[in-house]
């Protein structure tokens, strides 16, 4: 009788055993997501820009972002410290409004973190990163050159699209 | 009365014999025709990026990122074997995709199967049977009929006989967030899914 049982006892174990060699299949798929933070921008015009053809000389009207009294001034808005990147045309297309002819402004744009146009600096360079202050505030000044000699009297007007986004 | 007792005690002895031989039985049985292949592969998608779905997921708005069994972002998997066994599928997904230690979302991953012998993805989405939520597993047959009686017994395990095969599908769907106000970046996660033949 002993032997029977101990017996058993093997048999039993065996299958067990083999039961091991059950197959399994298995995959492994990747759940992701990316995200962004993303809060207002807000744009604040604090001075336009002034052209005033009387400053030109020899038919060229120069306003110096920096230096000039006719820049016009911006304020960004946005997230404390967060870092951005700010793209802007190089030029735009001045349309007289009260006759025919256009006339090319070529911008030249400077920014600086406090209110400070003096300290400010020359924004060349396209993909430059800049960072908003402890308010989330950040001053642009706007200047630039444009050819005056053949232009038709009137008053010209353009667009100015400044595209600033979130690093 | 002495050889009365022994005979009693010898019956049950070869009654748990019997039942134990059984139990284990099933377990050899099925093992084997694991063995004689089933195949779990990655479809198209073969991923469940949330970011398809809804490109835009912001930090801070609560916003959730529902992808259902009918959208195309759902991830596919095919499963194919022996088409009159039962196969079990465990889904072994995370609660939440995370960035890093401190960082998660919340993750509520459902999946469904379609075992028409569908043929293709489009009619097997349509055919899909939803498994309920909260469900991590599900067993069902690899191929199931719709209607007629059943057929003969399958042909035993022979040396270079190949059962008849089918393919099903698996879905796998679910719904990110509420995004709460977390750190920006790409939270991932992995889902682990594990197919075997049933054993009962």
């Amino acid at each position: 009788m002993k032997k029977s049982i101990f017996r058993l006892f093997s048999f039993v174990l065996s299958l067990l055993f083999f039961s091991n060699l059950h197959a399994q299949e298995a995959v492994s798929i990747t759940a992701s997501a990316t995200v962004l933070e993303i809060s207002e921008i807000e744009l604040v015009t604090i001075k336009e820009m002034n052209v005033d053809g009387s400053f030109a000389e020899n038919g060229i009207v120069n306003i110096s972002p920096v230096t000039d009294m006719n820049a016009g001034e911006l304020l960004v808005k946005g997230r404390a410290n967060a870092q951005m990147r700010i793209t802007s045309p190089n030029q735009t297309v001045l349309v007289n409004t009260s006759g025919q002819g256009t006339l090319i402004f070529y911008y030249v744009l400077s920014g600086f973190w406090s209110d400070n146009k003096q300290a400010s600096e020359i924004l060349n360079a396209p993909d430059r990163i800049l960072q908003f202050n402890e308010e989330g505030q950040y001053y642009l000044w706007v200047g630039g050159r444009v050819d005056i000699n053949n232009a038709r009297p009137g008053n010209y007007e353009g667009e100015f699209i400044l595209e600033i986004e979130y690093i | 009365m002495q050889a009365g007792t022994k005979y009693i005690f010898l019956l049950i002895s070869t009654t748990i014999l019997v039942m134990a031989g059984a139990l284990n039985a099933q377990h050899i049985s099925f093992g084997t025709w694991a063995g004689a292949g089933l195949t779990l592969t990655n479809g198209t998608p073969y991923e469940l990026n949330f970011n398809d779905k809804t490109p835009l997921i912001i930090t801070g708005i609560n916003q959730s990122v529902p992808i259902s069994l009918t959208d195309m972002e759902a991830a596919v998997l095919t499963i194919e074997g022996t088409e009159y066994l039962d196969v079990t599928v465990y889904v072994d997904a995370p609660p939440t995709l995370e960035l890093d230690a401190t960082n998660s979302i919340p993750l509520s991953i459902r999946f469904a199967y379609s075992n028409l012998g569908p043929a293709d993805i489009a009619t097997a989405k349509i055919q899909a049977v939803e498994v309920p939520a909260g469900f991590n597993s599900a067993t069902f047959p690899i191929f199931r009929r719709t209607s007629g009686p059943p057929g003969p017994p399958p042909t035993p395990p022979l040396e270079g006989y190949t059962p008849p095969q089918k393919t099903a599908y698996l879905f796998i769907y679910g719904t990110l967030g509420p995004v709460g106000n977390v750190n920006a970046g790409l939270y991932d996660g992995t889902i682990n899914v594990t197919v075997e033949y049933s054993t009962y």
